[in-house]
C-alpha cells in the first residue's frame, strides 16, 4: 500500500517528459522498482510519477563497435540476456549477482543511476570499473559525463538519463567478486575489477567497491599502487595492506563493524584481481 | 484513470489510482485473490505473477505500468484439461502445506519451466531465492520442479503416492490441496462479506509512555471514515484473560473483572503504553486504503517514561516497573527439580564447565499476517467471526465468557484456509474481539488484515530467555549434574498462556536424552517493554535442547572426549523406559543411542578427520554437530496440564455421523493449519473401518459444526491425542454395528466380525453379513433395535491421554566455514526421527524439513532487533528479519526409526514441532567444532560471519587475507 497519493503520466516523447518533470513534485520513474519501495517507505513522496515507458529508443542495447549503449530502461534480465554484454564478464558477474528473477525483471540501468539501491551496486561497480559515462538529456541539450562524475554529482532536477556507454576492451580481463549476506541477495560488499597486463604485470586497472559504501566508488589510490605490480597472491594481499583505512566511509545495514567491512573489501578485490 | 490489460487471456479494464499497486488492482478490482500478499516489500514473492512472462512481484510493481501488459496468474494456469503439470507436481510432490506461498512460487517457478525444459537443482534454487518458504522449506518444491518439467517432456514420471498396502504408513495425496494449488482456497485476507467495512489499528510507537491525549478529529474528516474508536468507547471490554495460572507458585498476573481469571492487556491502552505495539485507536472506513490513510492523521501526545527490554536488568530494583501488580517486574518465580541437591552436586563433581547462553528472540513471521472479519446480524443476536487462529473453540470461548460477555451460544468461530502459524495464532489477541464488537457497533461487517509492520509489533514473539547454564561429570565424561538459572523475557503483557514455555516446556525438559543424576531449573519470568511473547515451533523444548546440547557438547570438549561417544555414555538406554527424567517428565519409549548411530554413521563420522583436511585445503573450517533430543509432545493428558496450570481440559474429540448413503462424516477437535489432518486422519478412519478413504470427510475449523469442543492443535498433539480420538469414534461405530448385527443376526456378538467394512456372522459369513452403509441405513430406519440401543449410527469419541508421548532422534550438520570471510556455509544435514507410528509419511518429511528450515534460519540469522533507546521493533520486514532461503539449503537427508508410543493406541507421537529443537544446537556444535582450533567455546545464536570474525579477532587469531 502507498500512503501518498499521486498521478501518473507516461508521456510519449522526450519533450512532454521533460516539461511534465519541470512541475515541482513531479519524479522521473524509469520502471525500477527500487522506485515503488520508497515510495511505500516514503522515501519517495511525488505528487506526479513521469513514467518513461513510452519513450522510444530508452528500452535497448546498441553496439557501435567496441561501443555498448545501453538505454536506461534496459532491465538486468534483458542485459544478461544480450549477446554483447556476455562478452563483458566483470558486467555478467556483477549481474549474476542478483538472484531473485523480480529484481532482475524489474531494476534497470536508469534505476539504479537514480535510486542506487542495494541491489543496483554490483552493476554501478562493474560499470565504474569499466569507465562508463552516461548520457543525460534536459531541455537544453544533451550531455555526456564519466559514471564516476555523475555518482558525486547526481542528477539534476528535470534532467532525464537516456543511457549508459562503456567500451568493450577484449585485451582486459575482469571479475567482480560479493559477499551476499546468507544467500537473501542483499550484497554486503562487492568488488569489480578490470585489469589489463603485460606480461605478468599489471598495466592498468581499475576497481571499484559496492555494498559497503553508501553509492559504488572507484578505489583510485589501490588502482595507483597495483599498477605495475607483478600478478600474485602476495604482491596483491602486499598492496591491499597498504590501503588506507580512511579513504572510505564503510557502513551497511547488516554489517555494523566497519573493520569487518574493509577486511572483506580487501578480500574480494584480491579475489577479483586474481581471478581476472 | 482507466487501465486496461489482458489478464489470464481476458481482456479487462478498470478505473484506478496513480498508485494502486498491481497486487491491489488483481485482488481488489478483479477478485483474483489466489495472489497473495505477505511481506508487501517484494521480499516473500507471495504475489509473484507473470508479466508479459516475467516473474514480477505485484506488491512492488504500479498496475498502471502493465497497460497494455499479458498477465499471468495462478487462477490461469489449469485448463480445461486440468491443472498444469507443474500445479500437479506441486502436490504429488507434497510441496503444499497450508498452502499460503504456493501460488507464487509455482508463478515464479512457471518463469523457469517457460526459459528452461530441464533445470538442474542449483538453477532451481536460484529461482526460488526470491520466494520464502515459512512452513516446509524448499526440497519438496525443488523436487515439484524437477517432475514438472520431467512430465512437460513426456518423461514417466516415477513417484507419486507411495503405498504400503494400508492406508496408514502411506503416502496419500493430500486433501484440499487442489484449491491451494488453483488459488481458489480463500484465506481470511481473501473474503469479501456484502456491506463490509475495512478497520486499520494505530500502534504505539514507543515502548513506555504516558497517554496525554489522542486526537482523533482530523482522522474523522477523511474521506470514506465510518468511526474512530479509542479507549473511551471501548470501556465496556473487559481485558484479555490468563488461562495459565501455575499452583505450585505465586505469579503476578493483572486483575480481570471476572474475578474467575487474570488479566493482561486491553484493547485499547487507556493510560499508559507499555510496549511499542500496543493499540491505541482503530479507524474503519469504506476501504482499507482510506482506513490506513486516516489512521496516519490520528495525533498522540505521549510522555516518554524509561524503558527497559533486558529481562535480567529488569528484574533488578530500580528497573522501571511495567505493572503495580508485579514487583520488580516479576511475573513468576519458581524452582523445578531440588536446587540445593544439584548445586551440592555440581560442587563435588571432578569437572564443572558454565556457560552463559542467549537464546535470542525470535519472531514467527508467518507469511500470511493475522486478520479477522466479523459480522453482528441483530434480528437473531448472531456473532460470527472469522479469523486466521489455530484455536477457534477457545476464541469463542475466551471471547464470550472474558472479553465481551456475550452468550458462549450466540458467537460462531470460523478459520478459513490459514497460512502457517509456528504458534503465534494460537493466542487470543485484543484485536480480535474488537473487530467483533466494531461490527456490532457499526451494523455493518468488519474485516481488519494487519500489515507486515503491525505484525511485527503486535502479534507474539518468542524464546528471549537467558540461561545461566552448569553441566558437571566425571572426567570419564559421565554426567552427575545440570543446573540453569533462567530468565525469560514475557514482554509487556502476559498472553493467554504465558507461563507455559518458561516453565514446564524449559523446566522439564532440560536433561535432554540423558541420565542427568541431579538436574533443576530457577526461573524468572520478567515483564519488559518489548513485545509480549508466546510459544513458537518448538516451544520450549527448543531452548531446554539447545541448552543441553551445547553443555554437553561444551562438556566433552574440556574433558577432551568425542562429543558423540560422551553423548552415547549419558544416553537413557532403551531397557530403562518408561523413563523419570527427575524433572517431572516420564519418557514412553526409543532407543536413543540408534538414532545417533545412524546419523554418524550416514554423515561419515568415522572420516571426519579427513574431511577437515580435505576442506582445509580449500580454505574452509569444516565442523561437524550433533544435536540429539528428546521432545515432549501430544498435550494432554487433562490433569496433568491442569497441575501445570492450564485452565482448561486437552483431552482429543470426534464426532462421528455415518449416514444411511454409508459416507462417513467426523468432525475434529483438531485445528488445521497446514498440517494435512484432513487427510491422515481420513487414512485413520479408513483404515480403521476398512472403507475407501474416499468415503469418510473430516469437518474442522467452523464451531458449529457438531462437536462439544475442540481443543485445537498446537503442541504437536493433532495425531497422538485428536488422532486417536478419530479413531476411537470409528471403534465405536464398529462396536455398534456388532451389536446390531448381533441381534439381527441373532447370534452372540463374539461370532460377529468386522471386516472389510462389513458384519459378518462367521459361523454363516455368507448370509449374514452386511456392509457398513446397510448398517447405517437400519440404524436410521430404527424398525427393530435391540433393547436400550438408539438408532442411528453417530456419537462422540475422547481421548485423554494418560501420558504425553516423546518423541526423539538425532540431526548432524555439516558446516564449513570461509577461512578469509568467515562465511558459513551448510553443506550436509542429517535427520534421524522418531516420531512413532507414521501416518503418512510424506506429511511428516514436510513438517520435518519445516523445522529443520526455522532451526537453521535461528542459529544463523533471525533475531528481533529493537532501539536500545526507544524500544521500538527495529526489524519489521522481512529484509531486516531475514529468515532461510532456498540457497542456505543443501539436500537435506531425512531418516526415520519407528519406536511406537505405548501412550496411545496409534502408537504415535508429535511430530509438528518436535524435530525443530535439535537443529540450532547442532548447527552452533558444527560451528565451534569448525572453529575449534581457534579455541571458541561458545557463540549466542545468530552466529553471523561478523561475529565469528570478530571473535577470532578478540582472540588473537586474526583472519588473515
Ligand atoms: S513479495 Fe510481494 S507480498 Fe511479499
Amino acid at each position: 500500500m502507498i500512503q501518498n497519493p499521486f498521478s501518473y503520466t507516461a508521456p510519449d516523447s522526450i519533450a512532454e517528459a521533460f516539461s511534465l518533470l519541470s512541475k515541482s513534485g513531479s519524479e522521473v520513474f524509469t520502471g525500477d522498482q527500487a522506485f515503488i519501495g520508497n515510495t511505500k517507505t516514503g522515501h519517495a513522496r511525488p505528487s506526479t510519477v513521469v513514467s518513461l515507458r513510452n519513450i522510444p529508443g530508452l528500452n535497448s542495447i546498441i553496439q557501435h563497435g567496441d561501443q555498448l549503449i545501453i538505454g536506461s530502461s534496459v532491465s538486468f534480465s534483458a542485459m544478461l540476456a544480450d549477446a554483447a554484454i556476455g562478452s563483458v564478464p566483470v558486467l555478467v558477474e556483477a549481474l549474476r549477482a542478483i538472484k531473485d528473477p523480480h529484481l532482475k525483471n524489474h531494476s534497470n540501468v536508469g534505476g539504479a543511476l537514480y535510486h542506487r539501491s542495494t541491489s543496483h551496486g554490483p552493476l554501478l561497480a562493474a560499470l565504474l570499473s569499466l569507465d562508463a559515462s552516461v548520457s543525460l538529456s534536459d531541455p537544453w541539450g544533451d550531455k555526456n559525463i564519466t559514471l564516476e562524475n555523475y555518482l558525486t554529482a547526481g542528477s539534476g532536477q528535470g534532467e532525464i538519463i537516456k543511457s549508459v556507454t562503456l567500451t568493450i576492451n577484449r585485451t582486459a580481463a575482469g571479475s567482480f567478486r560479493h559477499i551476499d549476506y546468507l544467500k537473501v541477495g542483499e550484497i554486503v560488499c562487492g568488488a569489480a575489477v578490470v585489469l589489463a597486463t603485460k606480461g605478468e604485470t599489471i598495466s592498468k586497472i581499475s576497481v571499484a567497491a559496492c555494498g559497503c559504501v553508501s553509492i559504488p566508488v572507484r578505489l583510485r589510490n589501490l588502482e595507483n599502487s597495483l599498477t605495475g605490480v607483478k600478478v600474485s597472491r602476495e604482491n596483491i594481499e602486499a598492496a591491499l595492506h597498504e590501503l588506507p583505512t580512511d579513504e572510505l566511509t564503510l557502513s551497511n545495514v547488516n554489517i555494523s563493524n566497519p573493520s569487518y567491512l574493509f577486511h572483506l573489501l580487501k578480500v574480494l578485490i584480491k579475489r577479483a584481481v586474481l581471478k581476472s | 484513470m482507466k487501465l486496461s490489460n489482458h489478464v489470464n487471456g481476458h481482456f479487462c479494464t478498470s478505473e484506478i489510482e496513480g498508485r494502486t499497486l498491481l497486487i491491489t488492482y488483481l485482488r481488489e478490482h478483479l477478485a483474483l485473490t489466489g495472489t497473495k500478499e505477505g511481506c508487501s516489500s517484494a521480499s516473500c514473492g507471495a504475489c509473484t505473477v507473470l508479466v508479459s512472462g516475467k516473474a514480477t512481484k505485484s506488491c512492488q510493481v504500479l498496475a498502471i505500468e502493465t497497460e497494455a501488459q499479458e498477465i499471468q496468474t495462478i487462477e490461469g494456469l489449469a485448463t480445461a484439461d486440468g491443472l498444469h503439470p507443474l500445479q500437479n507436481a506441486f502436490w504429488e510432490n507434497f510441496a503444499v502445506q497450508n498452502g499460503f506461498s504456493t501460488p507464487g512460487t509455482i508463478m515464479a517457478m512457471m518463469e523457469l519451466l517457460n526459459e528452461n525444459t530441464a533445470p538442474s537443482d542449483a538453477e532451481i534454487k536460484e529461482r526460488l531465492s526470491g520466494n520464502l518458504s515459512r512452513e516446509s522449506g524448499y526440497e519438496q518444491v525443488v523436487a515439484s520442479v524437477k517432475a514438472a518439467a520431467a512430465k512437460m517432456k513426456g518423461a514417466e514420471v516415477a513417484g507419486g503416492i507411495s503405498s504400503n498396502g494400508k492406508y496408514i504408513g502411506s503416502s496419500v495425496k493430500t486433501r484440499d490441496t487442489e484449491k491451494l494449488i488453483t488459488g481458489e482456497g480463500k484465506f481470511i485476507a481473501d473474503m469479501e462479506l456484502p456491506g463490509m467495512l475495512h478497520a486499520a489499528i494505530l500502534q504505539s510507537p514507543v515502548a513506555h509512555a504516558i497517554i496525554k491525549g489522542v486526537d482523533t478529529s482530523e482522522a474523522e474528516a477523511m474521506p470514506g471514515v465510518v468511526r474512530v474508536f479509542t479507549a473511551k468507547d471501548t470501556t465496556g471490554i473487559m481485558p484479555m484473560p490468563v488461562i495459565w495460572i501455575p499452583p505450585f507458585t505465586e505469579s503476578h498476573f493483572l486483575p480481570h473483572p471476572s474475578g474467575i481469571v487474570p488479566g493482561s492487556h486491553t484493547v485499547f491502552a487507556t493510560d499508559r503504553v507499555r510496549f511499542a505495539g500496543d493499540q491505541l485507536a482503530a479507524v474503519v472506513a469504506e476501504t482499507r486504503q482510506q482506513a490506513y490513510d486516516a489512521l496516519s492523521k490520528i495525533r498522540v501526545d505521549y510522555e516518554a517514561l524509561p524503558v527497559v527490554l533486558d529481562a535480567e536488568e529488569a528484574s533488578q530494583p530500580g528497573a522501571p516497573q511495567l505493572h503495580e501488580t508485579a514487583p520488580n517486574n516479576i511475573m513468576i518465580h519458581t524452582i523445578f527439580g531440588d536446587s540445593e541437591a544439584t548445586e551440592k552436586a555440581i560442587a563435588e563433581s571432578e569437572v564443572v564447565v558454565e556457560q552463559k547462553i542467549y537464546n535470542q528472540r525470535m519472531m514467527h513471521n508467518t507469511l500470511e499476517v493475522r486478520g479477522a472479519l466479523a459480522k453482528y446480524d441483530p434480528a437473531t443476536q448472531d456473532y460470527t467471526l472469522w479469523a486466521n487462529t489455530q484455536i477457534p473453540y477457545p476464541h469463542r470461548l475466551l471471547i464470550s465468557l472474558y472479553v465481551l460477555g456475550i452468550p458462549y451460544n450466540k458467537l460462531r468461530v470460523i478459520v478459513p484456509f490459514m497460512g502457517e502459524s509456528n504458534g503465534c495464532k494460537g493466542n487470543l489477541y485484543p484485536d480480535t474481539p474488537l473487530v467483533l464488537w466494531m461490527a456490532k457497533e457499526l451494523g455493518r461487517p468488519v474485516k481488519w488484515v494487519d500489515t507486515r509492520a503491525g505484525f511485527a509489533r503486535n502479534t507474539a514473539q518468542s524464546r528471549d530467555q537467558i540461561q545461566y547454564v552448569k553441566i558437571a561429570g566425571t572426567a570419564e565424561g559421565k554426567l552427575t549434574a545440570l543446573s540453569c538459572v533462567a530468565f525469560s523475557n514475557v514482554g509487556a503483557y502476559p498472553v493467554i498462556n504465558a507461563p507455559g514455555q518458561p516453565l514446564p516446556l524449559i523446566g522439564r525438559s532440560i536433561p535432554g536424552a540423558y541420565v542427568i543424576p541431579h538436574a533443576s531449573y530457577e526461573v524468572n519470568v520478567v515483564y519488559t517493554n518489548k513485545v509480549p511473547t508466546a510459544p513458537m515451533r518448538g516451544s520450549g523444548r527448543a531452548e531446554a535442547i539447545f541448552l543441553i546440547e551445547r553443555a554437553i557438547e561444551m562438556f566433552a570438549r574440556k574433558i577432551g572426549k568425542d562429543p558423540a561417544e560422551v553423548r552415547r555414555m549419558n544416553m537413557v538406554q532403551s531397557d530403562q523406559f518408561p523413563y523419570e527424567n527427575g524433572l517431572g517428565w516420564t519418557y514412553d519409549s526409543g532407543n536413543y543411542e540408534n538414532t545417533l548411530d545412524i546419523a554418524l554413521e550416514k554423515a561419515g563420522y568415522a572420516t571426519l578427520e579427513a574431511q577437515k583436511a580435505e576442506a582445509r585445503a580449500r580454505g574452509k573450517l569444516l565442523g561437524l554437530g550433533i544435536g540429539s533430543y528428546v521432545a515432549v509432545a501430544g498435550v494432554g493428558n487433562s490433569g496433568k496440564m491442569g497441575g501445570e496450570g492450564l485452565m482448561s481440559g486437552t483431552w482429543g474429540s470426534a464426532y462421528i455421523h455415518i449416514a444411511p448413503s454409508g459416507e462417513v462424516a467426523i468432525t475434529t477437535g483438531a485445528q488445521p493449519h497446514g498440517q494435512s489432518q484432513q487427510t491422515t486422519f481420513a487414512q485413520i478412519a479408513a483404515e480403521e473401518l476398512q472403507i475407501p478413504m474416499e468415503y469418510v470427510t473430516i469437518k474442522h475449523s467452523d464451531t458449529a459444526n457438531p462437536l462439544y469442543y475442540g481443543q485445537a492443535s498446537y503442541g504437536s498433539r493433532s495425531l497422538s491425542v485428536e488422532g486417536v480420538a478419530v479413531q476411537k469414534a470409528c471403534q465405536m461405530m464398529v462396536k455398534k454395528a456388532r451389536e446390531f448385527a448381533a441381534y439381527l443376526f441373532k447370534m452372540p456378538v463374539d461370532l460377529i466380525e468386522y471386516k472389510e467394512g462389513k458384519v459378518v456372522g462367521t459361523p454363516a459369513p455368507e448370509q449374514a453379513v452386511m456392509t457398513l452403509q446397510q448398517v447405517a441405513l437400519m440404524l436410521w430406519f430404527g424398525w427393530d433395535l435391540p433393547e436400550g440401543m438408539d438408532p442411528g449410527l453417530e456419537g462422540s469419541a475422547y481421548f485423554d491421554p494418560k501420558n504425553f508421548n516423546f518423541p526423539f532422534g538425532t540431526h548432524i550438520a555439516v558446516v564449513e566455514i570461509d577461512e578469509e570471510t568467515c562465511e558459513i556455509d551448510l553443506v550436509r544435514y542429517i535427520a534421524v526421527d522418531d516420531f512413532g507410528t507414521v501416518v503418512n509419511p510424506e506429511v511428516v518429511n514436510g513438517q520435518t524439513y519445516g523445522n529443520i528450515v526455522l532451526g537453521i534460519g535461528q542459529a544463523l540469522a533471525e533475531e528481533v532487533k529493537y532501539s536500545p533507546e526507544t524500544g521500538q521493533v527495529l526489524s519489521d520486514d522481512l529484509d531486516s528479519y531475514m529468515v532461510p532461503r532456498s540457497g542456505w539449503f543443501p539436500k537435506v537427508e531425512l531418516y526415520r526409526t519407528e519406536t511406537p508410543s505405548p501412550s496411545n493406541s496409534l502408537g504415535a507421537k508429535g511430530a509438528g514441532d518436535v524435530s525443530n529443537p535439535p537443529v540450532a544446537p547442532a548447527m552452533v556444535n558444527a560451528i565451534c567444532d569448525a572453529l575449534s582450533e581457534f579455541d571458541v567455546r561458545h557463540i549466542d545464536m545468530p552466529v553471523t560471519p561478523e561475529k565469528i570474525w570478530e571473535i577470532l579477532q578478540q582472540q588473537n587469531s586474526p583472519v588473515e587475507l
